[in-house]
């Protein structure tokens, strides 16, 4: 097909296996680090809200590329432990990720009427447990269309990992891009991101307009 | 904290030193952060010396951080019109507009930035086109940073970053229209307003004014994606730290380096921002934050 | 809404088909890497093709760029659309009568090898052993060393450079080899370098023998990468865009090695010999040529008789002198073919045939020791056991 062998076909398909395993594994420690940091960032403590602010600052201020470079070299053996480079690549865009994802769940926890929290505390629960309880599923119910546009960016996003040696879809389209001597070899790599993409993107504005109505 | 703080400061009268309290803390964790990084992370003094001594590597980071600058604010101005033009298209009514806008919105939005910086720069020869204006390989300060910028691979990365912040901010800009009062249009074309009229002078302006903190958001954006062009050669901020540290193997005091450069230009758009959002509140628009 | 995203959807499709049917055409099973096995029907249709072409007249090469460029550009930018040969990178000619014209050389290099091409970032010149040959062409074409023009080249992106005709002729420490030779034209040897390792000071690998289970790093689209899988087949092989990023990563502690033709290792060696060191010695043979486009076989004759000049008056030994620090042992033959007749195992992808491979890289070796050892401090034959 194409005009590309078979063999190259499957270097491809790999090459997109391992940017949705990239996309899953990032995806869920970014969610999970998200989640702390926009409670950081609610907490009653200041020093813990500078802390957070400060994290979610840096990260939405510098680039992936150098976040992943610095891993890539740092967990090289530096850090002590010597991680394999998609291990790195799953950190990295992981801990990028969550500080948007800190900022959705932030927002989220605004959208949480005060009256309800007042009403939780008021019971007796403490702040861990209000937010537990109350504040954080209203949240997550917020955040879901905005986590849903960061989980595309950062599928978008994994194409960067190909940088640090990563054999993930774009390193396969450039690889046989290179044996093909065919820069189109990238056009149908495009169109396997724009066919995850696009449904997805989809699927969140089908979420998004359910969810307008029932609130 | 904050609270406690504020209620002192309304029981006591005289000079309000909090603010000035608070600036002060900021910066002392600021100052904090930027040394215990390096501490957390084992880098050596030495290797930031070297950085910092040899002219070439200050030359080096310099000529990278002018670059990134310039690229940005190139694609900045080149992408507001092309956004404009296709959040009109896509709004339009005729349908051979309306669809190639909306293919272009949603495909180039769909793409890896990164993909589109490596097809661009391997399918289109001839974007070294301004080789000639800029004349032969110069040691000079300003011609070299001209070259850089406008060489080839500038031109591959300002082309691919226009492309994908115009489909970006075109729908922030779509949005933006759609949220004016329907009416605002309507009273415009009933006053006799052409439609150019009407978008130019009464709708667009609207729109500007309600997209503008998130499209400063999305310039943020923009800057951090200039380092993709470093894949393909473009010798901007992050390139200038591989090439130093290919040279002097001080990898992380570097990245570092450059990294707070980085910060230093997106926090300076971010504050521009929130100056604005201060002046003149938008509208909640979440712009697609890409990185 | 729906309605359109599944319209866009359509529209990527035939966008796509529409860009790959263009593929179709190109001979990309000739291009394909040796272990590829050209199993698209529709693409062994395609050097038929190209055979079924007129014979390019060279002298009607100025007038319009038609039979020329359609035979010369075996990739898609031409041969993708035969009716339209002016279109996409067509439309820049770079034969010699163009060249002429233009008053200035075209020359892709390297920027990052020292030793062969390095852009100095003290005086932003590209210099080295790459560089003074192709300055040396512009010297016999135009009388003037100074009339040529430097592009970067690296290892991927310098034969689409060629076919695309964004430069002239390329000296970027380029093997010539059998299937490259297919896609572009191959001039005299210029140099003979020879594959090798390097490795941390503090490294016990010795050879190519020690490379099982080890992380080795080297460029995309270099013959390193075929040649090192062949020779060690175990070795994990991680892949970069550069030589200074391999080794970068190297210092960081990602890889055990990084290997690439020994010119370019000792580059890296003598820029901090504290923290690495080249061992091996060559477990191949690599015979330097430039590159033009195929079929520009006026500028061929240029370069060659350029090299062929430097080889005769002695000057080629004193370029070698100023880059490598040592006198020539020998002059390289002039045909790259005669260079693997010498050692005639080409390695091959297929891990069976490693072991006869490694055990040709031996005469290899030992021929590459009096062929064009840059330093005498590596014994090629040091680190390869005798079976």
């Amino acid at each position: 097909m194409f005009g590309l062998t078979a063999e190259n076909w499957e270097l491809l398909f790999q090459g997109l296996l391992l940017t949705l395993w990239l996309t899953f594994a990032s995806g869920l420690l970014s969610v999970a680090l998200g989640i702390i940091v926009g409670i950081m960032r609610s907490a009653p403590i200041g020093l813990l809200r500078s802390i957070a602010a400060g994290y979610t600052e840096l990260f939405r201020n510098i680039p992936l590329l150098t976040v992943l470079f610095f891993a890539y070299i740092y967990f090289g053996g530096r850090a002590g432990i010597t991680l394999d480079a998609i291990t790195t690549a799953i950190i990295a865009l992981g801990v990028y990720t969550s500080a948007y994802v800190g900022e959705v769940i932030r927002a989220g926890l605004l959208t949480v009427s005060k009256g309800n929290i007042e009403a939780a505390r008021s019971q007796g629960m403490s702040f861990m447990q209000s937010m537990r309880y109350v504040q954080l599923p209203q949240a997550l119910r917020a955040a879901i269309p905005p986590l849903g546009t960061l989980i595309i960016a950062l599928l978008k996003n994994t194409s960067l990992a190909s940088t640090i040696t990563v054999a993930d879809l774009l390193f396969r389209a450039d690889l046989v891009t290179d044996r093909t001597f065919n820069p189109d070899v990238l056009l149908i790599a495009g169109a396997m991101y724009v066919a995850l993409t696009l449904p997805l993107g989809a699927l969140v504005s089908v979420i998004e307009r359910r969810w307008a109505i029932l609130r | 904290m904050a609270v406690q703080a504020q209620e002192v400061r309304a029981a006591r009268p005289g000079f309000d030193w909090w603010p000035v309290l608070r600036v002060l803390l900021q910066i002392v964790g600021v100052g904090l952060f930027l040394v215990l990084i390096p501490i957390a992370f084992g880098m050596e003094w030495r290797n930031f010396e070297r950085i910092f001594t040899k002219a070439t590597s200050l030359r080096f980071l310099s000529l990278g951080l002018i670059a990134t600058v310039a690229v940005s604010l190139i694609s900045i101005l080149l992408s507001l019109p092309l956004a404009t033009g296709l959040a009109l298209g896509r709004l339009s009514r005729i349908r051979w507009i309306k669809l190639p806008c909306v293919a272009f919105i949603e495909v180039i939005r769909a793409l890896p930035l990164l993909l589109l910086i490596f097809y661009i720069n391997l399918r289109f020869p001839g974007l070294n086109f301004l080789a000639p204006v800029l004349g032969e390989p110069t040691t000079e300060y300003f011609g070299r940073a001209m070259q850089i910028v406008f060489g080839e691979k500038g031109i591959a990365v300002i082309i691919a970053l226009t492309l994908y912040t115009a489909a970006v901010n075109a729908e922030l800009l779509r949005s933006g229209i759609l949220s004016l009062d329907r009416g605002q249009n309507e009273a415009a074309r009933s006053l006799g307003l052409s439609y150019w009229q009407t978008m130019r002078k009464v709708i667009l302006p609207q729109a500007y004014r309600r997209t503008l903190a998130p499209l400063i958001a999305q310039f943020t954006i923009l800057v951090k994606d200039t380092s993709l062009g470093s894949i393909i050669g473009f010798i901007e901020l992050q390139r200038t730290a591989r090439i130093i540290y290919e040279n002097d193997y001080n990898p992380l005091e570097a990245l570092y380096v450059v990294a707070i450069l980085y910060f230093i230009v997106n926090y300076l758009l971010g504050l521009t921002s929130k100056f604005i959002e201060r002046r003149r509140p938008s509208v909640q628009l979440k712009p697609i934050e890409t990185g | 809404m729906r309605k359109f995203r599944l319209l866009v959807l359509l529209l990527v499709a035939v966008f796509v088909m529409s860009a790959c049917d263009v593929n179709v055409a190109t001979p990309t099973a000739t291009t394909a890497p040796p272990a590829a096995a050209p199993t698209n029907t529709e693409a062994m249709a395609a050097p038929t093709d190209t055979t079924a072409a007129p014979e390019p007249t060279e002298t009607e090469a100025e007038a319009e760029p038609t039979n020329t460029e359609a035979m010369a550009a075996p990739t898609n930018t031409t041969a993708a659309a035969p009716t339209n040969t002016t279109g996409a990178g067509g439309a820049v000619t770079n034969d010699l009568a163009a060249i002429k014209a233009r008053g200035k050389l075209i020359a892709g290099v390297k920027y990052d090898v020292r030793i062969f091409g390095y852009l100095n970032p003290e005086t932003n010149q590209v210099e080295g052993f790459d560089v003074d040959l192709a300055r040396a062409v512009a010297t016999r074409i135009f009388g003037n060393p100074d009339a040529i023009q430097f592009e970067e080249a690296i290892s991927r992106n310098r034969i689409p450079y060629l076919d695309e005709g964004r430069v002239d002729v390329v000296f970027s420490t380029m093997t010539a080899n059998a299937t490259r030779a297919e896609q572009i034209g191959f001039s005299d040897v210029y140099y003979v370098a020879g594959q090798s390792l390097l490795v941390p000071v503090n490294s016990d690998i010795t050879g190519v023998q020690d490379l099982s289970g080890k992380r080795v790093g080297t460029a995309k689209g270099s013959t390193s990468e075929v040649n090192i899988r062949a020779f060690a087949p175990d070795a994990q092989i991680e892949l970069f865009d550069a030589y200074a990023q391999a080794v970068a990563a190297m210092d960081a502690g990602r890889l055990d090695a990084v290997t690439t033709d020994d010119i370019i290792l000792y580059g890296f060696e003598r820029n901090s010999p504290d923290k690495f060191k080249v061992v091996g010695g060559q477990f191949t043979q690599e015979p330097y040529a430039a590159g033009v486009k195929k079929g520009n076989n006026e500028l061929l004759a240029e370069v060659n008789a350029a090299i062929r000049d430097l080889k005769e008056s002695g000057e080629w030994g004193v370029i070698y002198k100023r880059w490598i620090g040592t006198d020539p042992a020998a002059v390289p033959p002039q045909d790259w073919q005669d260079v693997y007749a010498e050692a005639p195992t080409v390695p091959t992808l297929v891990p069976e045939q490693a072991t006869t491979a490694t055990a040709g890289a031996q005469s290899a070796a030992a021929t590459a020791a009096a062929a064009a050892s840059p330093t005498p401090a590596t014994a090629p034959a040091a680190g390869t056991p005798t079976p």
